[in-house]
């Protein structure tokens, strides 16, 4: 009688254990993406963090870009007000004259890239209010507006390289301290 | 003794010519033209200015020595302005140059 008593509770306390086992276990979190049921996962979470954070990324990137384009279009009138004067006083600035317009030229183009950077990360298509909506959908956003910020970066660092170069040759020339 | 006071007194005459003609000489160089004479070609009142001409002369430099030290002094101060404005559009350019390369670009972007 004694045994049987002692294997029914052995049995109760198994059976308590296995139902509060089951209630703490971690349920998988179900999410509804594009029609398909697909389970959060704690590594498609960390995606989905990594892209919120890429986007912050590329919108600081975004505002660095609009700086150096200010930066280059304050180069130019600088340049230009030197080449008037340096004109004036006799100077021979063909080759200064030649360097401003292929740099103003090559602006006009990271100016274009910049826009469809900036128009992509005004309104990203898989975000919503900084968070991922559609995790492909982010990856493929933030892969078109780097690819354009990209663009537009090379473009500032050749164009600055070039003009820098030209000014310096034409200082040399001219023997200008 | 009247012939030879004659004798005397044309040797003398000689010597005289002789000594006269040594002085003349003495302005003359060896292909006997004379360095101290004047060119014969213009005579040289008409090399020197006159008076009014060297008057003009003067007022004209009085006049033209400021120009030249005005325009030195523009030049000067052209060539300051200019070497000011290649400093500054050379400081422009390596500032840009500078952010660019501390720009986060995301080359760790997959």
């Amino acid at each position: 009688m004694k045994k049987k008593l002692s294997s029914l509770m052995f049995i109760l306390v198994a059976g308590i254990l296995a139902f509060s086992l089951s209630a703490y276990s971690p349920a998988p979190a179900v999410n509804q993406l594009n029609g398909v049921q697909v389970t959060r996962t704690p590594l498609a979470q960390a995606v989905n963090t990594q892209l919120a954070l890429s986007l912050q990324r590329e919108n600081n990137w975004l505002m660095r870009e609009n700086l150096h384009l200010t930066q280059a279009n304050q180069a130019i009138t600088k340049i230009q007000n030197l080449i008037d004067k340096a004109q004036a006083a006799g100077y021979d600035v063909t080759a200064l004259n030649s360097a401003l317009a292929t740099f103003t030229s090559e602006i006009a183009t990271a100016q274009g890239t910049y826009s469809q950077a900036a128009a992509i990360l005004s309104t990203p298509a898989g975000f919503s209010g900084g968070q991922v909506t559609d995790a492909q959908v982010a990856h493929q956003t933030l892969a078109s507006a780097r690819d354009q910020l990209q663009q537009t970066h090379l473009t500032l660092v050749n164009a600055s390289l070039s003009l820098r170069t030209a000014l310096l040759n034409w200082r040399v020339q001219n023997n200008i301290k | 003794m009247k012939r030879r006071s004659t004798i005397t007194i044309l040797l003398v005459t000689v010597a005289l010519a002789l000594v006269l003609s040594a002085c003349g000489r003495a302005n003359l160089n060896r292909r006997g033209v004379n360095n101290s004479a004047p060119p014969q070609s213009q005579p040289t009142s008409q090399m020197l200015p006159t008076l009014a001409q060297a008057a003009t002369q003067a007022s004209q430099i009085a006049t033209a020595v400021p120009q030249v030290e005005a325009a030195a002094t523009t030049a000067a101060t052209a060539s300051t302005e200019i070497t000011n404005d290649v400093d500054a559009a050379s400081q422009q350019i390596d500032a840009l140059i500078n952010d660019l390369n501390t720009t986060d670009t995301m080359s760790d972007f997959k």
